[in-house]
């Protein structure tokens, strides 16, 4: 991912740690798939295993005010990813097992948008990520009963999402290149923010909020010029240069393909690159990062290649699971988790942007 | 006149050698410390490490002396061993103490030569009657016999030239790896093996060699070569011939050969020899440690050339060089005088006999009697004394060589407190010499018998230890229940815990000349490359794993065997330790193989302990070529996180590289490249395991093992493997326990080795089959680079084009409508610097080149960044963000680059004022501008010096 950013590029004061968090989007909001299709004898033995003992450790983990505060980078996309492994469990959001655990954390997600700007939390990452989050659960939680009456900042889930769709919009707006940066002022962007961003755009597309199609429009342009003819992806202004960045290759991948966008020689170019190396490992840095956005590259792109990639994932996955059922990365073991299971829910696919 | 070695000639040439006997020239071989500032240090408490003691019988043991009351023995700790050895005293041959550099000086004005070659160093106090009184550093004062001196004299420091060895540094050994260090010493078993060193041999010398060999004796000595190779034909050799060691030397007009002693060429052995050496009158005398004369060797030539070096080579033998010292010499033949007479040699060179009747300590007279008349001579004109002739001899159990060159031997009283006592004849006080200050002891006797072992002699080997013997009884406890007998020790000693080495009961025969793969050997047969695809259904041809992978799966294998066995086969599954298994197969899962088998109850065995299962060891033998092999054994890149775990071989001799996922009895499932793939268990001849740890090499994993357990494997004469862990020795039977296969005895009669610890993993990597083993695809350079590109510490000078015209051009610049033609900048150094903005190597060049090329703007250097193939507009962003302003040219349609082979970018030319490529660089790196500025100052300075040519 960012690999090529350095301090030049970057606006300031809005420089943050968190250089990698985002999600993908493209199913109908508030259905899920049903339970029923969950087809839990066909999921394999490890992944069910690996799966468990990772919720397990964010159940655990997660505070009283909902919140992911104790093992590395926090805030609202940290927040939102964390209840997509909820939501992405199959068990029901508004009466299952983990019920409270997503109210928890949808309040203090909601409680954290700022009122009049709608951005959520501190980058537009974490608005990327939170915005996601908001449009998996938006239709699937039920509103009624997510606040107990005194909370001071209540607003519903679809009227936070619709706030975070704005605020993107605004940004993109001011933005010469049409993605986004870390700051939601910024006139640069590069193709790792603009895939948090978009991804949680296109999730509330598909979850029914109004998007312009202009803005979609013009960040897949974004997305094209900055693909080569060979499917490597630049990292920023068309001037980082190309390297091989899974991370960045399998996000516009997941662009191009949730957009509808299977039609573009970039999508295929992409692809192509993904599917001929399925065996490569991510770089070590941003292993849990790649392979979320990789895992649902290929399943949206080709999801015979995704059937082979799964059966390495699992391989990596079960040797690095810890004993307390969490996964290591950079950004604190929350991150590492979630992105970690995240990768594997496609196998469950109870997730809407998950869908085909 | 050619080298004759007949034995008739020989034989004629040995009649020259004269034996005279002269323990006097021997007295100092052991040499006078070299010149050096400091004295010796006031030596450590604790013994050094390296100390080597040595038997008899060719054995040696690396560890320390330990306390002893007995005079009869020595007590040594062995290393790796938890109690003392007891060797009898007859049984050792010397104990060596590693060399310091520099050596320490040794003490007083005086050298004192006493009988059976012993040398004190020190100040005579007192000499009158029948005694000497000595003041000896580091002994005190001594009442020496006066019939046990045979000579002072005034010693000069700077004698030693070398003493050694100490290692292998510093020797040019021809085939590097075929000569060891064995406490210092160099040893060899390799044929035609050479070392040669410079060691500034001096014209007149006098070397005191030390050599030992195990097996047979074979070697040659050239003393006094040059640099030039021929040098060696010339110079003076000690070699063994047939069963005689010879001093001979060849010139192109003469030759001569003398022969100094026998050597037995059948059994272990050692020499010790002296030798004076003069060069320029092409002189060699040899003596036997003993002061025994052995051979006056005289092939003088008409031009000397002294030369300073020495070589050793081992020719059909072993060989070990232990000691080497080399000293001045004064070129006086130790044999020239009349030896049976008393006498004093001034420093003027006169020689003065006579009775030397008393020192005078007050005025350091000596006083003379010849007849009735006395005469007093100054101390301070007198060189050397001759004071007695040899005593008789008296017999002496040891001598005790020091680092300053002391010497003294007699009878071992003990060893205690860090010294070793000796009783020396003609001396009153016992000596004791500090450990510390030991270079080496001797013994002097020798044994007549070797005691009879109470089991079945072995050769134990580990590392620094070499010790012949027998197993006695032993339990596992706190040592281990290996407990070691070796010949000639009154006491025995359990192996400590975690050390690795072995037991040799019976030698293996020699290897095979050539290499060949197990089944071949089993066979003797060598089999097909690949199945010729007449009848296969796939009509292109085999291409790499892929084609392979192909006719194994999808093709009909058993249509395209010409004969593939039918009937059943017996499995035989090898064990990583290198452990044979013979069984059936009852099927494979993702935890490992499970089978039945006749000889153990254990049914199942993990991948990770696996190498190989042949299911069918009577399949037809393939023979893989060299290349594909290597193929199949190198890992991509893009596999490194997902490598295959093994290989499958089929009936026909393909290969299929791949993770197994199952095998029943009728199919095995594989993963190849994340695709599952069925293949008919009838068609598999064999799978071989890779293992990850592999690839880190085999330490890795013989580190992993359980250090704290007595691990062993007794190798039997067929071949076969057995590994367990020890837990008892008793009669002659070696029983424990193996994971595998349950309770375990070996009767040690019947095996031919027993390899203890690390050395389990170490043989088993030997073993045809381990050679299977992954190694990972070579990194691309720039990887190894840190990305930084290649041009890091090239000088520039590679390219082809360098000192070739540099290819003319005329580009538009960025700068509006101005262009620039190389040619017309002939007066100017110019840097050319191929750049496009989405080259990150590039930007992170071009600061730099701008910065050292405007260093250089004074003395006429003149950059030019030529962009490739991009929009003025994407350039002029790019150099905003660098905040650059500097001279681009815009090589739209990359015709300049490609007159330079910009193949790969960032590249930086220099081309010199002569219009010539001076330096082209490809790539950049972090510290590029140092090598920029380098060769922007070398073209520079060259230019000059060119024009200064010119106008001359």
């Amino acid at each position: 991912m960012n690999k090529a950013a350095t301090s030049h590029f970057r606006p300031t004061g809005w420089v943050v740690a968190i250089a990698a968090l985002s999600i993908a989007a493209a199913a109908c909001p508030a259905r899920a798939q049903a339970p029923s299709l969950r087809a839990s004898e066909s999921v394999p033995r490890d992944v069910r295993e690996i799966y468990d003992r990772g919720l397990q450790f964010l159940v655990s983990t997660q505070d009283e005010s909902g919140n992911w505060k104790n093992t590395g980078e926090q805030g609202p996309g940290i927040t939102g990813m964390a209840l997509m492994v909820l939501l992405a469990s199959g068990e029901d959001p508004n009466f299952g097992l983990y019920s409270n655990n997503v109210r928890r954390a949808l309040r203090s997600l909601i409680g954290e948008q700022n009122a009049e700007t709608g951005i959520l939390g501190h980058s537009m990452y974490h608005h990327g990520f939170a915005m996601l989050a908001l449009a998996e659960a938006y239709g699937t939680v039920d509103d009624r009963a997510l606040w107990t009456g005194s909370e001071p900042k209540r607003r519903s889930i679809g009227v936070a999402l619709e706030l975070a769709v704005r605020a993107a919009i605004t940004s993109q707006k001011k933005n010469q290149f049409g993605g986004w940066r870390y700051s939601p002022d910024s006139h640069d962007a590069d193709t790792s923010v603009s895939g948090a961003v978009l991804v949680g755009l296109l999730a509330a597309r598909n979850a029914g909020i109004e998007i312009p199609d202009e803005a979609i429009d013009k960040a897949i342009t974004y997305y094209t010029k900055m693909t080569s003819d060979a499917g490597q992806v630049a990292y920023a202004g068309g001037f980082g240069g190309f390297d091989e960045s899974f991370a960045r290759i399998s996000i516009a991948t997941l662009v191009y393909a949730v957009a509808r966008r299977k039609d573009l020689p970039q999508f295929k170019a992409t692809l192509g690159y993904l599917t001929q190396r399925l065996e490569n490992s991510p770089q070590q840095a941003y292993a849990e990062y790649t392979r979320y956005y990789q895992a649902q590259a290929l399943f949206q792109g080709d999801v015979e290649a995704w059937e082979k990639w799964n059966k390495l994932l699992v391989r990596q996955l079960k040797t690095s699971q810890l004993a307390n059922g969490s996964f290591q990365s950079q950004f604190g073991t929350t991150v590492g988790t979630s992105f970690s299971l995240l990768a594997l829910a496609l196998n469950y696919r109870f997730l809407p942007i998950y869908e085909r | 006149m050619t080298k004759m070695r007949s034995t008739t000639w020989l034989d004629a040439a040995v009649r020259h050698c004269r034996a005279f006997a002269c323990l006097i020239a021997v007295c100092l071989a052991a040499g006078v410390a070299r010149a050096a500032d400091q004295a010796a240090q006031a030596a450590p408490a604790a013994q050094p490490s390296g100390v080597t003691l040595h038997l008899a019988n060719g054995d040696f043991s690396a560890g320390e002396l330990v306390d002893s009351r007995q005079p009869d023995a020595i007590a040594w700790q062995a290393k790796g061993f938890t109690a003392p050895f007891r060797f009898a005293l007859p049984s050792v041959s010397a104990v060596h103490f590693p060399v310091p550099e520099p050596l320490p000086l040794p003490e007083g004005e005086y050298c004192f030569e006493l009988a059976g070659g012993d040398v004190l160093f020190g100040s005579l106090v007192a000499l009158a009657g029948d005694e000497a009184v000595l003041e000896v550093a580091g002994l005190g004062t001594l009442h020496v016999e006066r019939a046990t001196i045979c000579r002072m004299h005034r010693w000069k420091a700077d004698d030693l030239v070398y003493s050694g060895p100490s290692g292998l540094t510093g020797w040019q050994p021809s085939g590097a790896f075929r000569w060891r260090e064995e406490g210092g010493h160099l040893v060899t078993e390799g044929h035609g093996m050479v070392l040669r060193r410079d060691l500034g041999i001096p014209p007149l010398a006098r070397l005191d060699i030390e050599l030992s060999w195990q097996n047979k004796p074979d070697f040659d000595m050239a003393f006094g070569i040059g640099a030039e190779p021929k040098s060696i034909l010339r110079a003076f050799h000690i070699e063994v011939w047939e069963k005689k060691l010879v001093v001979w030397r060849e010139t192109e007009r003469e030759a001569d050969v003398a022969a100094l002693m026998q050597v037995d060429d059948s059994k272990a052995g050692r020499v010790h020899l002296q030798a004076f050496l003069d060069q320029e009158k092409g002189r060699m005398l040899v003596f036997s440690a003993g002061g025994e004369q052995l051979a006056d060797l005289q092939v003088a030539t008409a031009k000397p050339q002294p030369a300073g070096g020495f070589s050793i080579t081992n020719k059909y033998g072993d060989v070990g060089l232990e000691r080497l010292r080399i000293g001045r010499w004064n070129g006086e033949a130790p044999l020239s005088v009349d030896l049976n007479k008393a006498r004093i040699h001034g420093t003027d060179g006169t020689i003065t006999y006579g009775r030397l009747a008393s020192y005078d300590p007050a005025t350091r007279e000596f006083v003379i009697e010849e007849g009735a008349e006395q005469r007093r001579v100054d101390a301070t004109s007198v060189r050397d004394v001759f004071v007695s002739q040899e005593a008789a001899a008296v017999p002496r159990s040891l001598r005790a060589v020091h680092l300053d060159g002391r010497r003294i031997s007699g009878q071992l009283i003990k060893v205690e407190g860090g010294k070793v006592w000796i009783k020396c004849p003609g001396i009153r006080e016992p000596l004791a010499s500090p450990i510390q200050t030991l270079h080496s002891l001797a013994v002097m006797e020798r044994a007549t018998s070797t005691p009879k072992l109470a089991g079945r002699e072995g050769r134990l080997e580990i590392d620094g230890v070499r010790l012949r013997g027998c197993l006695v009884e032993g339990h596992e406890g706190d040592a281990t229940c290996l407990v070691w007998q070796p010949q000639s020790s009154a006491a025995a000693s359990a192996l400590s815990r975690g050390v690795s080495g072995r037991i040799v009961y019976r030698d293996p025969p020699p290897p095979p000349a050539a290499a060949a793969t197990q089944a071949q050997q089993r066979r003797g047969v060598v089999g097909r490359v690949v199945v010729a695809p007449a009848a296969a259904p796939v009509a292109p041809p085999a291409a790499g794993v892929f084609a392979q992978i192909q006719r194994l799966v999808g093709g009909a294998p058993a249509a395209a065997a010409p004969q593939p066995p039918k009937r059943k086969e017996q499995a035989v599954l090898h064990l990583r330790s290198g452990d044979t298994v013979p069984c059936t197969a009852t099927g494979i899962d993702e935890k490992g193989v499970t089978f039945v088998t006749a000889i153990t109850d254990a049914t199942f065995i993990r991948h990770e302990d696996l190498k190989v299962l042949e299911l069918m060891p009577e399949a037809q033998p393939a023979k893989i070529a060299k290349n594909k092999k290597e193929r199949l054994l190198t890992l991509p890149r893009m596999q490194r996180d997902n490598p295959p775990l093994q290989l499958i071989r089929s009936v026909d001799g393909d290969y299929l590289r791949g993770r197994l996922i199952e095998m029943n009895d009728k199919e095995l499932q594989v993963e190849v490249r994340l695709e599952t793939k069925t293949v008919p268990r009838e068609s598999i001849a064999r799978i071989i395991w890779l293992h990850p740890d592999e690839l880190a090499g085999d330490a890795a994993r013989a580190a992993s093992k359980d250090s704290a357990a007595t691990r062993v494997q007794a190798l039997q004469g067929d071949g076969k493997r057995l590994t367990f862990v020890a837990q008892e020795f008793a009669g002659a039977t070696l029983s424990g326990r193996s994971e595998l296969l349950g309770a375990c005895r070996v009767d040690v009669g019947q095996i031919d080795e027993l390899l203890i610890g690390t050395a389990i993993e170490k043989s088993a990597a030997t073993l045809a089959f381990h050679q299977w083993k992954l190694k990972p695809a070579a990194e691309p350079l720039v990887a190894n680079d840190g990305g930084d590109g290649g041009g890091e510490g090239s000088e520039g000078l590679e390219s082809a084009l360098v000192n070739k015209p540099a290819p003319d051009f005329d580009l538009n610049l960025l700068d509006e409508k101005k262009r620039f033609r190389l040619s017309d900048h002939k007066d100017s150094v110019v840097v050319l610097d191929f750049w496009a903005s989405w080259c990150g190597p590039c930007l992170q060049v071009m600061p730099q080149v701008d910065r050292v090329a405007r260093e250089f703007a004074d003395q006429g250097v003149k950059l030019v960044a030529i962009n490739l193939e991009e929009t003025p507009d994407k350039v002029k962003a790019a150099l905003e963000r660098l905040q650059l302003d500097m001279t681009v040219a815009l090589d739209r349609d990359g015709r300049v680059a490609e007159k330079y082979g910009a193949t790969s970018i960032p590249q930086t030319v220099i081309v010199g004022r002569d219009g010539k490529v001076a330096r082209l660089f490809v790539g950049g790196s972090a510290r590029f501008d140092e090598q920029l500025r380098a060769a922007l100052q070398s073209v520079l300075s060259g230019g000059k010096e060119k024009e200064g040519e010119g106008s001359n």
